[in-house]
């Protein structure tokens, strides 16, 4: 008993000396997961596969990459889905199968997503309500900007040159969605890890009253990180579209608490202070390999529901076990 | 906020004279709602409407008593609408007309609505992990459990609820409604149990300044993981008034009890950030929403501007309440 | 001799009375009578009394769809919306839209009681849970007429039209069954367990299945998913099982939005098509057509729009004391290859849904697309 115990504690402390331990956890459960994949469906983690799991992932990675740096700042943005909503149906009537519109219209829908989150940022910071009610507030005001905007009857579709984005591949095996979320992480990434920008975004997550003493704007920033959220949300809802090929209100993705599951699992405390698109990206994957794993096993959606809130809870719990340990 | 100690009288009466101009203008806020949905309508002072209002609002004012505790202490209960859920869907294999299988039938309800309270403050005290996530996680764990239940166990759990049983929550004791007690009787021991003994006194005390709390010597986590419990075992209550109205189970019908009972309690002066608030002033936001909800429909709203108003009204009513907490 | 006459007599008044009464029938007077007409609407149950119900115009009729985010339950509403400007007796026609929540369509049906409107249509979201509120309607003297969801109770409603959610799953998992002679591997996209149409459809495969000779020995399932019936869960669903199972031979979806999602998986992933079922949505109908000649066989059950119209009808009816019968089984083409160029509409979007009687000018309005 205690042999095992010592040798544990060794092995730990070997582990925390290893440049392994600098790899963040998310990406060992990522492995793990792939693996159990293997062993239930070799075929679903043929490496082709894996691939296109980058594709499947892709709206709900860029709706999350925004949650992180809103929950980075100790905020949350409950807005999301339905802002992918009102993006999908806007992008796809204003299109309309007209290919030359698709620029314009990307930009448009982009810059109403930010506006979104302008809104949203405004009522947190400036009048103080809690991100929670400011943007839950914001949810229905937009799911019903959507559905009037709709009519309730989605119009339109989605030309060649959009779709390729959210379904074609290069050179037939890289997804071109794959392409998109790469971009955009490495836009993400530089932004969080490499800007003042993202320094004291951290710095405000970590102890609000801290930053501010030491001269960070922190309203600025927090204004900044709902913008950004709004701005991913309607890009995650572009891409959707572009996936799906004509606008629709019957979205079935739950881009709100897949979004804020996958920034969790990708190592973003729920209290802010931390976090990496790399680890939130893995965080959509590991979602992603996950259902192929509950499909593999044929599980109905009563295990699916089950299977998922586990994996919350042991996510969370483990990391908080490392953040005290 | 305050970040004095808490335990004097001084502080405790701030804390209440606070609480009272909150509940003040809640209550202000319910009346001009009222005000305006009669003159709006003449549908909404009538006998039967208000009865009616009072019967829907039954199972959210239970959830959002249950909500209130465990947001005073800075927490959050998202599963409480699963919890619904799953009772009910339980509920209909238990209830039959004999009065034996309705205690046990509360016994069921109260039992698992507390058993996932227990998980969910365990899971936030000994775990440490944040409580969104917790109950995030058990809010999906227990619905699955529910679509289960109503998949697999079909023979077992079907047909209805007995119609005796519905009698006993949802009939009327003389010319009053039965539902009306349902609301005022928790929230009646609600209040008492938060303004009146040392355990609501603990819960301000907690949600207000958790580490002063804690070097002060008091069992910070046991005041947790009750409130868990106690939420847990409203929604329980809950889902058992749900059965005896609907006479049936249904494994997706507390889907929205969660944001929904976190919305009244907001609205009624609840902060999430803890330690601010009161049991009168969560039951004026469960009124409001419900009356705004009956008003709307009675002057035949849309749909979709129904959306748009409630979410504007929603962050209005905050706003109101983040400005006097500058100004205070 | 004198009572048998006057038997005759009281017969022939009562004759009299009821063709005088359909005289004035201002479904007749307005519209197409629809709910008469056999080829959509047979007669079931029991002729219902309604005397009881019968008041002077103008009416107030409210109707309760359970959800408008999908398309199908969007021109629900624009055919009921529709066929209630075709009588001047209708002052309002209220519609509001539960959104797929149980507990929300309880407090709109009591809302809309209180609101005194004069009849009430309702499409469940759930059939048990609302027996109470609906009771509380009949108590009030308020017709209520229940469509496109089973029928919730005995007679707490009026009348019920109901085209068989059952049969419309075993409509689709006969032809599956016969595509596949009862033998193969098949997988299963369902809208949403809970949902009442949706766990019936289910019901109606179960049964296609063990109707097999071998009492569906042969067939697998091999794995099922509740999709929404929303294209991307249907098409991510399905992209899944494709990467899971190197064998299936059959796609047996409830419809919407997910068999398009179904067909677009099977062609990224390279796969030929298999037999798969769906829905009368234009979008795939027009995916159907377009590959039809390369041999894709499908089939697609139908939940016609125009029930809301009939529902309508019925309404007025019982508002006008002209009895009507507790049940009416709608009449449901199932679209096969054959049949399938009647229905299909290329120059309308893929949220129109074939099965319609929307005039064309009104359809056009809403469905034409502006680029073709």
């Amino acid at each position: 008993m205690t042999t095992a115990t010592s040798i544990t504690a060794r092995l730990i402390e070997q582990y925390r000396r290893s440049p392994l331990s600098r790899v963040q956890p998310v990406f060992f459960a990522l492995v793990g997961m792939v693996i159990l994949l293997a062993i239930v469906s070799p075929r679903s983690a043929e490496p082709s596969n894996l691939i296109n799991m980058v594709r499947q992932g892709g709206p709900l990675a860029l709706v999350a990459i925004g949650q992180t740096v809103v929950m980075i700042s100790g905020g949350l943005d409950l807005s999301v889905g339905s802002v992918v909503i009102l993006a999908d149906v806007m992008a796809a009537q204003m299109i309309s199968g007209d290919e030359s519109k698709v620029i314009p219209v990307v930009l448009l829908v982009l810059a109403i997503g930010a506006l979104v989150g302008l809104a949203n940022g405004v009522l947190v910071v400036l009048l103080r309500v809690t991100p929670f009610i400011a943007t839950l507030g914001m949810n229905f005001i937009v799911y019903g900007a959507a559905l009037l905007y709709s009519g309730g009857a989605p119009r339109g579709d989605i030309p060649p040159n959009m779709r390729f984005w959210g379904n074609g591949f290069i050179a037939e095996v890289i997804p071109a969605a794959a392409v998109v979320l790469l971009i955009v992480a490495l836009i993400a990434w530089f932004l969080i890890s490499r800007t003042v920008f993202g320094r004291r975004l951290t710095a405000i997550g970590a102890n609000r009253r801290a930053a501010y003493l030491s001269g960070v704007s922190v309203r600025r920033v927090t204004l900044l990180a709902y913008v950004f959220s709004g701005l991913m949300a309607s890009a995650g809802g572009l891409l959707l579209v572009a996936f799906v090929g004509v606008g629709t209100l019957e979205v079935g993705t739950d881009f709100l608490l897949g979004s804020i599951a996958a920034s969790v699992i990708g190592g973003t405390p729920f209290e802010g202070g931390k976090g990496t698109v790399a680890g939130t990206i893995a965080g959509v994957l590991f979602l992603m390999v996950l259902y192929s794993v509950l499909t593999a096993l044929a599980l109905p959606v009563s295990g699916r529901r089950i299977a998922e809130g586990v994996i919350i809870l042991v996510a969370v719990a483990l990391y908080a076990r490392g953040r005290s340990g | 906020m305050t970040s004095m100690p808490l335990t004097t009288p001084t502080a405790s009466r701030t804390r209440w004279l606070k609480n009272w101009r909150d509940v003040l203008l809640i209550w202000t806020i319910l009346l001009v709602l009222v005000i305006v949905a009669s003159l709006a309508s003449d549908r909404f002072l009538t006998p039967f409407n208000l009865e009616r209002v009072t019967a829907q609002l039954a199972a959210l004012a239970l959830v959002a008593i249950g909500q209130t505790f465990v947001l005073l202490t800075a927490g959050i209960d998202l599963s409480v609408g699963s919890v619904v859920s799953l009772v009910g869907t339980l509920l209909v294999g238990i209830i039959t007309d004999s009065p034996e299988s309705w205690v046990l039938g509360t016994a069921v309800a109260v039992g698992v609505g507390a058993l996932v309270g227990l998980v969910n403050g365990l899971a936030v005290t000994r775990l440490k992990v944040s409580p969104f996530m917790v109950t995030l996680a058990t809010l999906s764990i227990v619905q699955g459990i529910a679509l289960f239940v109503f998949e697999r166990f079909k023979d077992v759990f079907e047909g209805s609820i007995s119609r005796n049983f519905g009698e006993v929550f949802t009939g009327n004791l003389g010319p009053i409604p039965i539902p009306l007690f349902v609301i005022i009787i928790p929230v009646g021991i609600a209040a008492l149990v938060l303004r009146q003994t040392p355990f609501g006194r603990h819960i301000y005390a907690l949600g207000s300044n958790e580490n002063a709390t804690r070097l002060s010597g008091m069992a910070t986590d046991r005041v947790k993981l009750q409130v868990y419990v106690i939420s847990g075992l409203m929604a329980g209550l809950a889902g058992l008034y749900t059965s005896a109205r609907t006479l049936s189970g249904n494994p997706l019908i507390g889907e929205n009890l969660a944001f929904e009972s976190i919305t009244a309690v907001v609205l009624g002066g609840v902060s999430l950030m803890g330690g601010r608030g009161s049991i009168l002033g969560t039951l004026a936001g469960v009124l409001i929403i419900g009356i705004l909800s009956n008003m709307l429909n009675l002057l035949r709203v849309p749909s979709d501007y129904q959306y748009v108003l409630r979410g504007a009204l929603l962050v209005l009513a905050v706003m109101l309440y983040a400005r006097r907490g500058r100004s205070a | 001799m004198r009572t048998k006459a006057l038997l005759v007599l009281m017969a022939l008044l009562l004759l009299v009375g009821m063709v005088s009464a359909q005289d004035t029938d201002i479904v007749t007077e307005h519209s197409t009578d629809y709910l008469n007409d056999e080829t959509l609407a047979v007669q079931e149950g029991e002729e219902v009394d309604t005397s009881a119900y019968a008041k002077e115009g103008p009416y107030t009729i409210g109707f309760i769809n359970w959800s408008t985010a999908n398309s199908w339950t969007v021109q629900i509403d624009e055919e009921i919306k529709h066929e209630a400007t075709l009588y001047p007796e209708i002052e309002e026609l209220i519609t509001v839209s539960s959104d797929g929540d149980v507990n929300k369509q309880i407090t709109q049906i009591e809302d809309m009681i209180s609101l005194g409107v004069d009849a009430l249509l309702v499409i469940p979201v759930a059939t048990e849970p609302i027996i109470p509120a609906l009771e509380l309607a009949k108590e009030q003297g308020i017709p209520v007429v229940v469509f496109a969801s089973a029928p919730p109770g005995e007679d707490t409603q009026v009348t019920t039209l109901w085209a068989d959610q059952v049969l419309f799953g075993r409509l689709q998992g006969d032809f599956l069954m016969e595509e596949l002679g009862c033998a193969g591997n098949i997988i299963v996209l369902n809208g949403l367990a809970g949902i009442a149409t949706s766990d019936l459809r289910r019901q109606g495969l179960q049964e296609a299945i063990e109707a097999c000779p071998d009492g569906g020995a042969g067939v697998t399932v091999l794995a099922e998913e509740d999709a929404l019936w929303a294209y991307d869960q249907g098409k991510l669903a399905v992209e899944r099982m494709l990467a899971a199972f190197p064998e299936i031979d059959g796609v047996w979806s409830q419809g919407g939005a997910m068999t398009q999602g179904a067909i677009d998986a099977f062609e990224a992933a390279g796969r030929p098509l298999v037999p798969m079922t769906g829905e009368d949505n234009n979008g795939f109908m027009l995916a159907w057509q377009e590959r039809a000649a390369d041999g894709f066989e499908a089939i697609a059950a139908s939940e016609p729009t125009w029930q809301s119209r009939v529902a309508l009808q019925a309404a007025l009816r019982i508002l006008q004391g002209i009895p009507v019968n507790s049940f009416y089984r709608l009449q449901v083409p199932t679209i096969t290859s054959e049949t399938l160029e009647q229905y299909v509409r290329p120059e309308y979007s893929d949220a129109y849904w074939t099965n319609s009687l929307l005039p064309k000018e009104v359809a056009d309005e809403i469905y034409m697309e502006a680029s073709s």
